[in-house]
């Protein structure tokens, strides 16, 4: 076969399904989002801008994203250097810590609301210790403080393991003579860890990365069930669009605003944690 | 003088040992203490998981899940579920695999275009999809079939086994084929005797990430069956408006299938990357 | 017979000239080491003889017969990567034995060659290994080995000692010529190191 064709005949099969089943309905959304029956118009955009709910679910998105994304990397590259350097029970762990992996975000909600709810394990632990004299209702409007905890707590749990997979295998990829050359040299483990471990993983730590972005601007399932009504995020305001109000223009308008906030920080995170052409192992 | 840095040395790694140890064992459980409480309430009665305080052992009541095994078409739910899970893993593994194979080993026209195209799929909200997906479906006769579903759930699934198996390929030094190539080897047969066994984590981290998708998918589930309901759909159908005691079993029953799975490619999963740890 | 002729190779990486007009005849059973700074294109050259980059312009020659048209497999080429390419996921008997599984010989044929070019390089012992648990220096017989169970016409080597250490190298250098020596073939060997 020619090799010139080659690379075309492999990413045919993806393209065309890309092409079917996103750019086309994409395409649809777009064209939703710029009409209201009487031709191109930006009327969708400035509804949804001028209501009151959306400055709030914007900073509450990016609050969130802000607050479970770092701490999601930090604790996905504690675990996979832990691991790395683990003899026996490595497998055991791992499975224990990638078992959220397997876990719908339906399921999680449902395992953060037993313990945040009235009659839940925090409530039960909190009076057993004497702190509280009768269950609190932690996830209503008087504990907006806890409500946030309690969503970002579930992120955490939920969303760590998809990290964690990807920093472990590339983890796994890169060779061990480079650590044996450092200690020839005399590096200590946190130098072996910022000089070596950090730079080899770029490509890992990219994908991971925007993966958990994007996905942290998705976020509605969790919060539908933890925060109700009480923290609206941009996900969530979209489907009251469509389906509470049945404007799907609005709706598609508020797809639109979130993707662009996807890309431009998938751009940011690509532009930091690029990877030199001929720098890869 | 020596003797006591020589000490100090051993103590400072004993204490390293323990706040090692006791860190993996605090990470664990955070990881299980949640689901075992989803347990507790789980395997108590209906009476009990209304109540407080809490206790933090379960009383085997069987009671929540009878209740919830009750509810009519379950089984087919859990049926339909499995099978759009195990179509899209198939499908975005194998539309999935070529592709990362072209992005990793050829330079191209155009390759960086694709690579956004893939990257761009990522950054959509691709729950909303669902909603124009639905009407073309109808005109086709997919609606409410586990295949049509497979198809979306496929999109979702196949932008994360690209980048994932990509990111693992480009780890594969070219040079491991280019020796095959040497040896006697084609493009083909060096890309299935050397590229593939060693890509294999990455493959089958894709596969239980594309089955692992679609299994928890809710919202296009909900919005393309009707008859054929998956799993997360049924429940979401039908947990609204349920007592807490139904939806903490119906949760259980959500992750049981999930920690099974997990557990059952593990052992290929870590010997795999055992052997990628060249 | 396998003289290997290279006739007006050029080789340019868009507007970079790598090769320009290489003229080189090598003759049967010649040790032929090609010296120069890194980057000088001796290794390009060695990887089109191979037929892992396509010149630009002119041909290649192995034992009168034009090759630069072929694919790698089909050239009687053998070749010792400088990082080994070792396969991970392979026994050493298995990396040794990958080409001739490839030709289809028997097996009793393979375990036969196997054995005698691991004794050749004395790894006789580390057969059931994987590359995981193997020394550089054990990694380097390896890939030797594995190019010589191809009894190929030319073996080709790219910086192979280069990732060894000086003691070491200097021990595989002289056991090498040897066995290239016994076992009559063509070999390029392209360093940058002087001392050779």
């Amino acid at each position: 076969m020619n090799a010139r064709y080659l690379p075309y005949i492999l990413i045919l099969p993806v393209t065309l399904f890309l092409c079917v089943f996103f750019l086309y309905p994409f395409v649809l959304v777009a064209q939703q989002a710029f009409t209201t029956g009487s031709g191109f118009t930006f009327d969708n955009f400035r509804e949804i801008t001028s209501h009151w709910k959306f400055p709030i679910s914007l900073t509450n998105t990016l609050l969130l994203a802000a607050a479970v994304v770092p701490v999601q990397l930090a604790l996905a590259l504690l675990m996979a250097t832990m691991v790395s350097r683990m003899g026996k029970g490595r497998d055991l762990v791992l499975y224990i810590w990638t078992i959220p992996l397997g876990i719908s975000d339906l399921a999680a909600e449902l395992i953060w609301l037993a313990i945040f709810e009235q009659s839940g394990f925090l409530n039960t632990m909190m009076s057993g210790l004497g702190v509280i004299d009768k269950p609190v209702n932690f996830l209503s409007y008087e504990h907006p403080g806890v409500v946030f905890l309690a969503i970002a707590l579930a992120e955490i749990w939920r969303a760590t393991a998809i990290m964690l997979v990807i920093l472990v295998a590339g983890i796994g990829l890169i060779p061990k003579e480079y650590y044996e050359a450092a200690d020839v040299f005399g590096a200590s483990k946190w130098k072996q860890f910022t000089r070596i471990t950090l730079p080899m993983l770029r490509p890992s730590l990219q994908t991971a990365l925007v993966l958990r972005v994007i996905l942290a601007f998705e976020i509605f399932a969790v919060v539908a069930a933890l925060g109700g009504t009480l923290f609206p995020v941009l996900m969530g305001e979209t489907y009251t669009y469509q389906f509470d109000l049945l404007n799907s223009g609005a709706a598609a308008a508020m797809v639109l605003v979130i993707l662009a906030i996807s890309i431009g920080f998938t751009l940011i995170i690509l532009r930091i944690l690029r990877v030199p052409k001929g720098a890869s192992i | 003088m020596t003797d006591t840095v020589l000490v100090d040395a051993a103590n400072t790694r004993k204490w390293g040992r323990y706040l090692y140890i006791s860190s993996v064992v605090l990470l664990c459980a955070w990881v299980l203490v949640p689901i075992y409480f989803l347990m507790v309430n789980t395997l108590s009665s209906p009476e009990t998981v209304n109540s407080f305080p809490k206790t933090l052992v379960p009383e085997f009541d069987l009671g929540s899940l009878t209740f919830f095994a009750g509810f009519a078409g379950m089984l087919t739910a859990l049926k339909n579920s499995v099978l759009v899970a195990g179509m899209t893993m198939v499908m975005s593994i194998l539309i999935g695999a070529p592709a990362v194979y072209a992005l990793s080993r050829f330079e191209f026209r155009g390759k960086s275009t694709f690579r956004l195209l893939i990257l761009l799929t990522r950054a959509f909200p691709l729950p909303l999809l669902a909603l124009p997906l639905a009407v073309m479906f109808i005109r086709t006769g997919l609606d409410d079939t586990a295949f049509g579903l497979a198809l979306v759930h496929t999109t979702l699934a196949v932008p994360f086994a690209v980048l994932i198996t990509f990111s693992l390929f480009s780890g594969i030094p070219i040079e491991l084929e280019e020796a095959a190539w040497t040896l006697g080897c084609t493009r083909l047969t060096a890309f299935t005797m050397v590229v593939l066994p060693l890509i294999m984590p990455g493959i089958t981290a894709s596969a239980i990430f594309a089955f692992v998708i679609s299994w928890n998918e809710v919202f296009a589930a909900a919005v393309l069956t009707i008859e054929n309901r998956t799993l997360t759909a049924f429940l979401l159908q039908n947990l609204d408006t349920s007592p807490l005691h139904l939806k903490f079993a119906g949760g259980f029953i959500l992750v049981v299938p999930a920690l099974i799975f997990i557990f059952a490619v593990r052992k290929y999963l870590f010997a795999m990357w055992g052997i990628a740890n060249r | 017979m396998a003289e290997i002729q290279i006739k007006n190779v050029a080789k340019a990486f868009g507007a970079y000239q790598a090769l320009n007009n290489i003229n080189l005849t090598i003759a049967d059973q010649e040790f032929m080491v090609l010296l120069g700074a890194s980057g000088c294109g001796k290794s390009t050259l060695l990887r089109i003889i191979a037929g892992l980059e396509t010149a630009t312009s002119g041909e290649v020659w192995i034992g009168g017969k034009r090759i630069d048209h072929l694919s790698p497999k089909d050239r009687g080429i053998a070749m010792v990567f400088q990082n080994y390419a070792v396969f991970p996921h392979l026994t050493v008997f298995e990396n040794i034995g990958f080409g001739l599984r490839m030709q289809k010989l028997p097996n009793a044929e393979v375990t036969r060659r196997v054995e005698r070019v691991a004794g050749l390089m004395h790894i006789e012992m580390l057969l059931k290994r994987y590359s995981g648990e193997l020394s550089g220096g054990q990694r380097q017989r390896v890939a030797v080995a594995r190019a010589l169970a191809m009894e190929p016409d030319v073996i080709l080597m790219d910086e192979p000692l280069s990732n060894l250490d000086a003691l070491l190298r200097m021990e595989m250098r002289a056991e090498l010529k040897g066995v290239l020596a016994e076992s009559k073939t063509t070999a390029i060997y392209v360093t940058h190191d002087q001392v050779k």
